[in-house]
């Protein structure tokens, strides 16, 4: 499936929104820049109930409003979802649909709402015209399947469900294995090899009963035998189950006992709340210092200088004039008064009585004595303008004028803020760790683990009764499949049915074979290119900068028998992916399965993330953004990347999403004026709109303070697509 | 008053004053009394300062005429500071 163009309305905040995607195989990459709060999040929803229905979203949104916040209570409102998309099937035949899912709401009071059925049509485009597909819910199940869809339409977050997170190590192989099998149609072929094997027990029953009274006996002691083998396997898997169960709750219960012993010393968790308040007082001085400093900076000559430039300027020039019409500097009127009393001139003529150069010196004192208090004036203006403007000069070169204190002072405040929140945030989940040390609830788990440990033992020695039940189970049948075999040498069976269940019992082995071969071989090569694709993205060993990604140790990373994805270290060390790996690590992992998944399986479904390279950094960013959006080799199917992200993981990476990026738009939300928005939109009520501006770009809709600190090239010519 | 500089804009003062401010301020910024000069050598020549009152009149309209501006962004505001500094950065450079 390659996305085109998608259109939705009404979703949440997005009230008309229009996307285009690249179908470049040379640039596979689509970005949609939004800062958080943008309606990110929205969007993929909107993507997931378009494909897949209220189901398709994650349990928490399924019972919330589709419709914005500001629908009026009793307004029918449509919510609609279009997108257009190609299907090219494996003969490489391609053909064009559009799928419309819509649904109309009306909220009746603050979280409750009515809902009409939702409508879905799928219409095959052609030249002709558009066709209606029958069954559009089937017919996109079988191009996304509903268990994929967290493969397809994920967020950072969830995207790492596939090896750690607060579901069980079962139910995560089990997302792995099923991930696996569906993708590459493995079940498929199960079903194929069951039904042969269905096929060769009826054969081998009609052989038997043709062949007398004996064999039929023989057979049906078989069939009876096969039965209570199938009884036993099944037991054994859910006791097996079940020990898996109990073990992994009681790692859980484990891990929250020495949790809370670790955290248990009360004194220890009061000094760090004394040390977050103080923190967090210390960063309250500081965003009040940082608010007094914005006050002074108010205050101050450099902001003079700046707001009143260009008058200030003029006056400068004004003095310049007078300066150099030799108006200012005055002449003193004390030097005059002075050369006349000595009798001699500053040039160092004599100024005798009644001479000619007396009597102009004495007209010149009487002449300065008119104006003179003017000239001293603006002589001294002249001075200090001189002074200040060469100082304002100095602080205009040394980055230290206006704009730039108060870029910083603005930064300082954020950053203040932010830590702020934080601290906060830390301290409430202190006080709560505090709140929840509880003596009675660490002897409830102790004696819950006690408890387990016996069942885990009981289980144990089932599980090994079983096993033995098992094994003579299967002695006993490979006797009667002896024993029928020789009564139907004997016996007169049909030719014909003889035949036909031999056919069918050397298909039955081989599908098995089959069988286990494809899955190994699958799951070897998802194994092989995942860690590949990882090792690409932690980088080599002797990589210096894979120091920076913390995990100098990783040695391989693989799936195992089991469908587990494992870590293992260069010392010999098998890495708990819950605990023991960074957020980084766990992203960096998680994308490199479900690429070496793709990739394995050939499969051209788009891969939506949202936020994928939160947590990560520098060098790593860059590199884990290359590996995901490198076009597929030719021998490789294309596919798509639409990533939706932040500006501060597009930081550093404008070079790469330059050549990667077939298509890029931004996301904004009206909500977000005046405090990271320059621009008000108009708007009376909230809503996420969408513009054509690129990573390097902003336009009245976007733009955000501080993007011109980051390079972003504010232009009013930005179109606004919807 | 720096925001009606940089708009260009006096507003012609009321009849009815009420003076609350003596001057002080530029008694503890002698820089005030320069860029009021200049200013005042920007609009009326060095004839201007011959006329304290003029000075003073044309200081008072460009300040009247930032006002409304300057109390805009600053009632109502959870940071009041953060967003009159904000909004003059926009002022700037509009």
């Amino acid at each position: 499936m390659r996305l085109i163009r998608a259109r939705v309305r009404n979703f949440k905040l997005l009230e008309d929104v229009e996307l285009e995607f690249s179908t470049k195989r040379n640039q596979p990459l689509t970005v949609i820049r939004a800062e958080n709060g943008s309606g990110k999040t929205s969007l993929l929803y909107a993507f997931q109930w378009a494909f897949h229905g209220a189901s398709g979203l994650p349990a928490m949104a399924r019972d919330l409003r589709l419709t914005s916040t500001a629908t009026p209570f009793g307004q029918a409102t449509t919510v609609s979802v279009t997108i257009e998309f190609q299907i090219t099937d494996h003969l490489g035949n391609s053909a064009r649909y559009r799928l419309i899912r819509s649904i109309v709401e009306t909220p009746t009071a603050e979280d409750a709402f009515d809902r009409q059925p939702e409508q879905i049509r799928l219409l095959r485009i052609t030249a002709k015209g558009e066709d209606p597909v029958a069954s559009a819910d089937a017919t996109i199940r079988a191009w996304l399947p509903d268990e994929l869809r967290d493969v397809f339409f994920t967020d950072g977050d969830s995207v790492q469900t596939f090896i750690s997170g607060q579901i069980g190590a079962r139910q995560r192989q089990s997302r792995v294995q099923d991930a696996i099998r569906d993708l590459l149609g493995i079940d498929r072929f199960r079903t194929a090899a069951s039904d042969i094997e269905a096929a060769y027990r009826s054969l081998r029953a009609e052989a038997a009963k043709s062949g007398g009274r004996n064999t039929s006996n023989l057979e049906s002691m078989l069939e009876e035998a096969v039965r209570q083998i199938d009884l036993a396997v099944a037991d054994l898997a859910k006791l097996r189950e079940r020990q898996a169960n109990m073990a992994e709750q009681r790692a859980r219960w484990d891990r929250e006992l020495r949790g809370m012993r670790g955290i248990g010393e009360l004194d220890e968790i009061n000094s760090r709340i004394e040390r977050a308040e103080k923190e967090r007082d210390r960063l309250e001085r500081e965003r009040s210092a940082a608010l007094v400093r914005m006050r002074d900076s108010l205050k101050s000559e450099d902001y003079s200088w700046e707001f009143m430039n260009v008058k200030l300027r003029s006056g400068v020039g004004v003095l310049a004039d007078l300066a150099d019409r030799r108006i200012i500097p005055g002449a003193s009127v004390e030097v005059l008064a002075d050369r006349l009393e000595l009798g001699e001139c500053i040039c160092g003529a004599s100024l005798e009585p009644r001479s000619e150069h007396r009597e102009h010196v004495e007209r010149l004192l009487e002449e300065q004595r008119g104006v003179s208090e003017s000239l001293q004036r603006l002589t001294e203006l002249s001075h200090l303008a001189r002074r200040a403007d060469a100082e304002e000069q100095r602080r205009r070169e040394s980055s230290r004028a206006f704009p730039h204190t108060a870029a910083q002072l603005r930064q300082e405040f954020t950053e203040a803020s932010d830590g702020l929140r934080a601290k906060a945030l830390e301290l409430e989940q202190l006080k709560l760790l505090r709140g929840s040390i509880d003596e009675r609830l660490v002897r409830d788990l102790t004696s819950r683990i006690e408890g387990v440990d016996a069942k885990i033992a009981q289980a144990h020695q089932e599980i090994g009764a079983k096993e033995v039940e098992l094994e003579l189970a299967r002695e006993r049948q490979t006797v009667q499949e002896e024993a029928l075999d020789a009564a139907q040498k004997e016996a007169r069976v049909s030719k014909e049915v003889a035949l036909k269940r031999d056919v069918a019992q050397d298909l039955t082995n081989l599908a098995a074979d089959v069988l286990r071969v494809l899955e190994g071989d699958y799951v070897r090569r998802v194994s092989e290119r995942m860690n590949s694709l990882f090792m690409e993205i932690v980088g080599t060993p002797d990589d210096p900068l894979r120091r920076d990604f913390g995990s100098e140790l990783f040695a391989r990373v693989h799936i195992d028998g089991a469908f587990n994805i494992c870590i293992d270290t260069f010392d010999g060390r098998r890495l708990d992916p819950d605990f023991e790996l960074n957020g980084a690590s766990k992203r960096a992992l998680t994308l490199s399965f479900i690429w070496s998944l793709m990739e394995v399986s050939g499969a051209t479904a788009p891969r939506m993330i949202d936020t994928p390279l939160g947590m990560v950094s520098g060098g790593v960013k860059l590199r884990m953004l290359d590996a995901i959006t490198t076009p597929p080799a030719d021998t490789l199917p294309e596919f798509q990347v639409i990533l939706f992200l932040t500006r501060a993981e597009l930081r550093d990476a404008e070079n790469l999403i330059d050549g990667r990026a077939g298509a890029i738009m931004t996301l904004s939300c009206s909500e977000h004026y005046p405090i990271d928005l320059v621009h008000s939109w108009g708007s009376d009520y909230p809503v996420s709109r969408i513009c054509s501006c690129d990573h390097r770009q902003s336009c009245r809709m976007c733009a955000r303070h501080y993007d011109g600190l980051h390079g972003v090239v504010f232009q009013n010519t930005a179109g606004i697509l919807k | 008053m720096a925001i009606g500089v940089q708009h260009g804009e006096r507003a012609k003062l009321p009849s009815d004053l009420v003076k609350f401010n003596d001057g002080g301020i530029l008694n503890s910024d002698p820089w005030r009394i320069t860029h009021l000069e200049l200013l005042a050598l920007s609009e009326g020549g060095p004839e201007m300062l011959d006329k304290p009152a003029e000075v003073i009149r044309m200081a008072s309209e460009y300040a009247n005429a930032g006002f409304p501006e300057l109390l805009a962004n600053l009632i109502g505001q959870p940071e009041p500071t953060l967003n009159l500094i904000l909004r003059l950065d926009d002022l700037k450079h509009s």
